[in-house]
């Protein structure tokens, strides 16, 4: 039994590293790593013990911070690695405060924005590492994230040097799913939609056809995030045309374009506007966030959602059964694209940083890449820091670890442990451990939900941008203005109108120069590979 | 008469002397008399030194590009680069000013009156129990964040769910999408902020109204006036000196048009009337704009602020009234 | 006979306005304990919440059975009533002696204390200050460095002013010194403002969660709020597998709804007792006396 199931878990997880490098790589080379056997058990690199140990300053998530030192896992840690840790307490409101107040810990906190990282690499606060020599002493670790987008090394690059270990999130690789009203889609008569003409259709009869039985006309067929995620807001359609307002794409002359101000986004609209002037969209939508579309959807008064990731309806499935609902899933409509896409926000993420002190020293900061690479892809490292210590905080089930009560459910329980992303910066984070989080059915919800679909994400991903910098403060809010009013327009005429005002105004107030810049970007990217 | 030119000559410089002499040691004994007076305001000036003039080289942030590694005092000097960030960059800086001023003045003329309106009510009241539990019951929404208000006034406004869309349409009025429509969201923003806040404000003035000598009102009674004469010539003059001081401090912060709320309530559709200085600078601020920019913004708040209250305190005092200063 | 009915219209009228007002106010209270204790599907209904149509008690358990609740409860206990105490007697100390008219170069101490109203340091020199003074992580972080709030320092000043100066002259004919004069006589009168102030400044103790988030990271020394703040995000963590429970998610609702009443509730029940301090009148016998 245990066999069977080791061998399918192997053969999920080598098709999971297939399918991400088909669906990220662009062609360029994948290093010959990807055929690499998952790593499992290598000999931890541990440092010779008549050493001293080296003290390292840690604070690798602010979110699992242990109230107590010397926890389980701090000291199966210092034992493993014959180092010293010295735990860092912050939480992220006072994290940048402590950085101003001149507090640099040794490894930074794994969720950091893009802006600060560039802030930070140009007054020096962290350290510049070079390429190779992650390469050299990060093996496991740079395989796998090379497996998964290769291009995961431009996001950590700050005015022509590189700045920290690059990360990747699998999940965030995974697109956004339209997820269905099952009862409703029996009581009209259809299946889940898979283009547009069958959306709007849709659409026409969860608005009109009384779809929850009560006799009102008081259903919608969507709603949409217009208040919190504007990068969300219809991302199924936009997708069906093959663009998000708020990414960039490349267009069809090879240069990067802006998604708010293409033709595609325009015609999107139109439709959108056509749907709106007919009903079929909530008119709330504008004040509607991600809470309240949770209740909508839940209390049946809209029969359509496309705020989630699988993991998220992964986390929802309870409470859609508490509220008598069957969601259905679909995998992206066919529209003007030519083909079914799925919105994401891609899989690069801003990359692990260190403090700039250790530019200098070299042996601590070695062996920090050498720790580094051990927390993300030695599996017996990874379970402890993660899950614990078996038969304590912990159990295998199904093959996977599970956390045992009170560790699963009482978060001080798995601090006073020392386990979380706090030790391991690299949680849910690297490919050869992703098996440790993937019991059978979270791996078949998956798969159910994203095999086979296709996404589209930002071409450039969290890149560092002057203009960006400068401009998107306004940028932004000038695109949620216009798209707004285009989306309730009176008619196409006035969509157009808006918009081709819009394109103008953005180019104007900065918009040029962030073009100009990301093609730059582009142009360097691409030449380096 | 030419001795008493010598003498004169003498005289006014020896006087001079003197009178600075005499000046000094007659501060002395000023300060000697209200001893006590001092022995209690010294500690508190100590504690103003160390927790509020110590730290004040930080605002030198606003015109430094601030790195952590150099510190404070060594950062690198860019003189009114934040304050072009704000004024110039952003393509519209009058419209965030003009919203920030509108909503501010708003406020002050329709939530500051408000909770002493409220108060004088309740004072004239003469059940003591319901006037206790009116009294307790008012303040609730105080304490709740706009994080949480928000999202019940959503709901609330709702043009397809909400109550007050619901009466208007008993009215045969169409529904109204409130916090949608630029026509309705800044009266929105101000009738929601006095429900928020008008029951805690009426305890200031609640606290003034105890301290009225009774007997006016017996007084005034007997010769005849009416219960609104009585407010109007006694009440109100009685804690106008609260009523002032209010007004001056709150006066000071009118560049602060209310981030919370504002923030948990504003969408794009009504950006044009919402946006207000401190929502631009939250947003360019999860952009990485840092400690510098944050703290240029502040500075030119609170330069207008002290300003304002300086200028309201002048006319106040010229009135005949207690100020500020 | 007239003069009666009018006044009790009056009345009527007044008291009908108020109640109005009063269940407008009361409302978000209603509506939050109601969904802290609704069933998952109970909580999420659109519209009223008056009671819980569908009664769940998994919220509070939640909460209430988080030992961390009641470690910050007691610091947010502490520092309530101590630094609320503290400050009002520094406060007067403070107020009084800028109150009298006759205190020589008043005009530039008060300038000076107002000054601060509106320019600071900002976040990093303050922090580098605390550092400096060694109150990180204690529990006098939450009350040295805001000891004296300005706007209610003013507020009673100018309170102190408005007290007749007969009161004053006749103590110092007595041989009373200003000290004496302040506690055995001005904060007696001034009871209904030092209340209002002590609830100002009690409210904003209870409340307060930034210093607590940016001094203190020992966690057996944090505040109410700042827990309250930690579950709402952990118990609605959608992110990462394993730290959060699935199962909990469906009453995410409720959960923030029972936190918010727990932070609100104390203070509620404090108000009333203050109130006797709020009587018309308390000044009146003095100048008679």
């Amino acid at each position: 039994m245990k066999k069977g199931l080791k061998a399918s878990l192997a053969l999920s997880l080598v098709a999971s590293m297939v399918i991400a490098g088909c669906s990220t790589n662009n062609g360029g080379n994948t290093p010959a790593a990807t055929e690499k056997p998952s790593t499992s058990n290598n000999q931890a690199t541990t440092a010779p013990a008549n050493e001293e140990p080296i003290e390292i300053s840690m604070i690798g998530s602010t979110w699992d911070v242990p109230t107590e030192d010397n926890t389980y896992v701090q000291q199966y840690l210092e034992e493993k690695f014959n180092v010293k840790f010295i735990n860092y307490r912050a939480n992220d409101e006072n994290f940048k405060v402590k950085i101003a107040g001149g507090e640099i810990p040794d490894i930074f906190p794994h969720n950091i924005g893009e802006a600060d990282m560039v802030n930070w690499a140009r007054q020096g606060v962290i350290a510049s590492i070079s390429v190779d020599e992650i390469k050299q002493y990060m093996p496991n670790y740079v395989a796998d994230v090379e497996s998964v987008d290769p291009n995961a090394w431009d996001i950590g690059i700050v005015d022509g040097k590189n700045y920290g270990i690059p990360r990747v999130w699998l999940n965030g690789s995974t697109g956004f799913i339209p997820t269905y009203n099952g009862e409703w889609l029996e009581k009209v008569g259809m299946s889940a939609p898979t283009t547009l003409e069958e959306f709007e259709q849709m659409l026409n009869k969860f608005r009109n056809d009384d779809p929850d039985g009560n006799g009102q006309k008081d259903t919608y067929g969507m709603t949409g995030r217009g208040k919190d995620a504007r990068a969300q807001l219809f991302n199924t359609i936009y997708a069906a045309y093959g663009v998000n307002p708020y990414h960039f794409k490349v267009a069809d002359d090879g240069s990067i374009i802006w998604g708010g101000i293409t033709e595609e986004a325009k015609e999107a609209t139109k439709l959108l506007n056509k749907w709106y002037n007919d009903g079929l969209i909530d008119p709330e939508f504008m004040t509607d966030d991600n809470t309240l579309i949770g209740q909508k959807f839940n209390t049946k008064k809209v029969g359509f959602i496309e705020n989630n990731m699988y993991h998220h309806l992964y986390g929802q499935l309870a409470t859609f059964a508490e509220n008598g609902i069957t969601p259905v899933y679909g995998k992206g409509l066919m529209g003007p694209a030519g083909k079914s896409l799925q919105m994401s926000n891609g899989a690069l993420q801003v990359p692990l940083l260190l403090g700039s002190h250790l530019e200098k020293d070299d042996a601590k900061r070695i062996r920090i890449l050498q720790i580094l690479d051990e927390l993300a892809t030695n599996d017996e490292i990874y379970a402890t820091t993660v899950f614990g210590e078996e038969g304590v905080t912990y159990e295998i089930d199904n093959g996977v670890p599970k956390l045992v009560e009170p560790y699963a459910t009482d978060a001080d329980a798995r601090l006073g442990k020392g386990i979380g992303g706090y030790y391991n910066p690299f949680v849910e984070r690297a490919v050869s451990t992703w098996k440790f989080h993937m019991p059978q059915d979270r791996l078949e919800f998956k798969e159910q939900l994203t095999a086979g679909a296709e996404v589209i994400s930002d071409v450039l991903g969290p890149s560092v941008m002057d203009s960006k910098a400068k401009y998107f403060a306004n940028l932004s809010a000038l695109q949620d203005e216009y798209f707004t009013k285009a989306i309730i327009a009176k008619n196409e005429a006035e969509v157009e109108t808006i918009l081709e005002d819009f394109k103008g105004q953005w180019l104007k107030a900065g918009g040029q120069e962030v073009i100009d810049e990301a093609n730059k970007l582009y142009q360097e990217r691409q030449a380096a590979k | 008469m030419e001795s008493d030119s010598v003498e004169n000559a003498v005289q006014p410089k020896i006087k001079k002397k003197k009178s600075a002499k005499h000046d000094i040691r007659a501060v002395w004994r000023e300060y000697r008399k209200s001893k006590y007076l001092f022995i209690m305001l010294v500690p508190t000036l100590i504690w103003y030194a160390v927790f509020h003039y110590g730290p004040l080289y930080g605002i030198q942030l606003a015109f430094k590009d601030f790195s952590p590694m150099k510190g404070i005092w060594a950062s690198a000097w860019v003189g009114w680069e934040h304050f072009n960030f704000l004024f110039f960059q952003s393509p519209d800086f009058m419209r965030i000013f003009r919203n920030t001023v509108i909503i501010s003045l708003y406020n002050l003329v329709f939530g500051f009156p408000a909770p002493i309106i409220l108060a004088l009510l309740l004072n004239e009241i003469r059940f003591g129990m319901f006037k206790k539990i009116a009294q307790s019951i008012s303040y609730i929404p105080h304490f709740f964040s706009w994080v949480v208000l928000a999202g019940i006034v959503t709901v609330m406004l709702s043009p397809s769910a909400g109550p007050v869309n619901y009466i208007l349409s008993l009215f045969g009025a169409e529904p109204i999408y409130f916090l949608a429509d630029s026509n309705y969201f800044r009266p929105t923003l101000v009738i929601t902020g006095i429900w928020k806040e008008i029951g805690w404000g009426t305890i200031i003035y609640l606290a003034a109204l105890a301290g009225v000598d009774p007997s006016l009102y017996e007084a005034a009674k007997m010769d005849g006036a009416n219960r609104f004469r009585q407010i109007w010539n006694i009440t109100i003059p009685s804690i106008l000196p609260v009523i002032t001081i209010m007004f001056i401090l709150q006066l000071g912060g009118i560049l602060n048009a209310g981030f919370d709320q504002i923030f948990n309530l504003y969408n794009p559709a009504v950006y044009d009337v919402a946006d207000i200085i401190d929502t631009y600078v939250y947003r360019a601020g999860i952009l990485g704009a840092q400690f510098g920019l944050t703290t240029a913004v502040g500075l030119f708040k609170n330069i207008i602020g002290i300003t304002l209250v300086l200028t309201t305190n002048y006319i106040v005092k010229k009135l005949g009234q207690e100020g500020v200063l | 006979m007239k003069a009666t009915t009018g006044e009790n219209i009056f009345q009527v009228i007044l008291i009908t306005i108020i109640s109005l007002l009063c269940i407008v106010t009361i409302y978000p209270f209603i509506h939050i304990v109601s969904v802290s204790f609704s069933s998952p599907s109970e909580a999420i209904r659109l519209g009223f919440h008056l009671y819980p149509k569908d009664i769940d008690l998994t919220a509070w358990n939640l909460v209430l059975s988080q030992k961390k609740i009641w470690i910050g409860f007691g610091n947010s206990v502490f520092r309530t009533v101590v630094g609320t105490f503290l400050t009002l007697f520094v406060m007067s100390l403070c107020a009084y002696p800028l109150s009298r008219k006759y205190l020589p170069h008043r005009s530039f101490y008060t300038m000076v204390i107002l000054f601060t109203m509106f320019f600071g340091g900002g976040i990093i020199p303050t922090y580098l200050l605390i550092k400096e003074l060694n109150l990180m992580d204690s529990l006098w972080v939450y009350i040295v460095p805001g000891l004296i709030p300005t706007f209610s320092m003013l507020v009673l000043r100018n309170f102190f002013m408005s007290i007749p100066t007969e009161i004053e002259e006749c103590s110092k004919i007595d041989g009373a010194n200003d000290i004496r004069i302040l506690f055995q006589i001005v904060l007696p009168l001034s009871k209904p403002v030092l209340a209002t102030l002590a609830l100002w400044t009690a409210v904003g103790h209870w409340n307060a969660w930034f210093d607590a988030v940016l001094y203190v990271t020992d966690q057996k020394k944090q505040v109410l709020q700042f827990f309250l703040r930690e579950i709402v995000i952990t118990n609605a963590d959608k992110e990462t597998l394993g730290r959060a429970n699935i199962e909990n998610l469906k009453h995410e609702s409720a959960i923030k709804a029972a936190t918010v009443t727990f932070a609100i509730f104390p203070i509620l029940v404090v108000y009333p007792f203050l109130q006797k301090y709020f009587v018309k009148g308390t000044m009146i016998g003095s100048l008679k006396g």
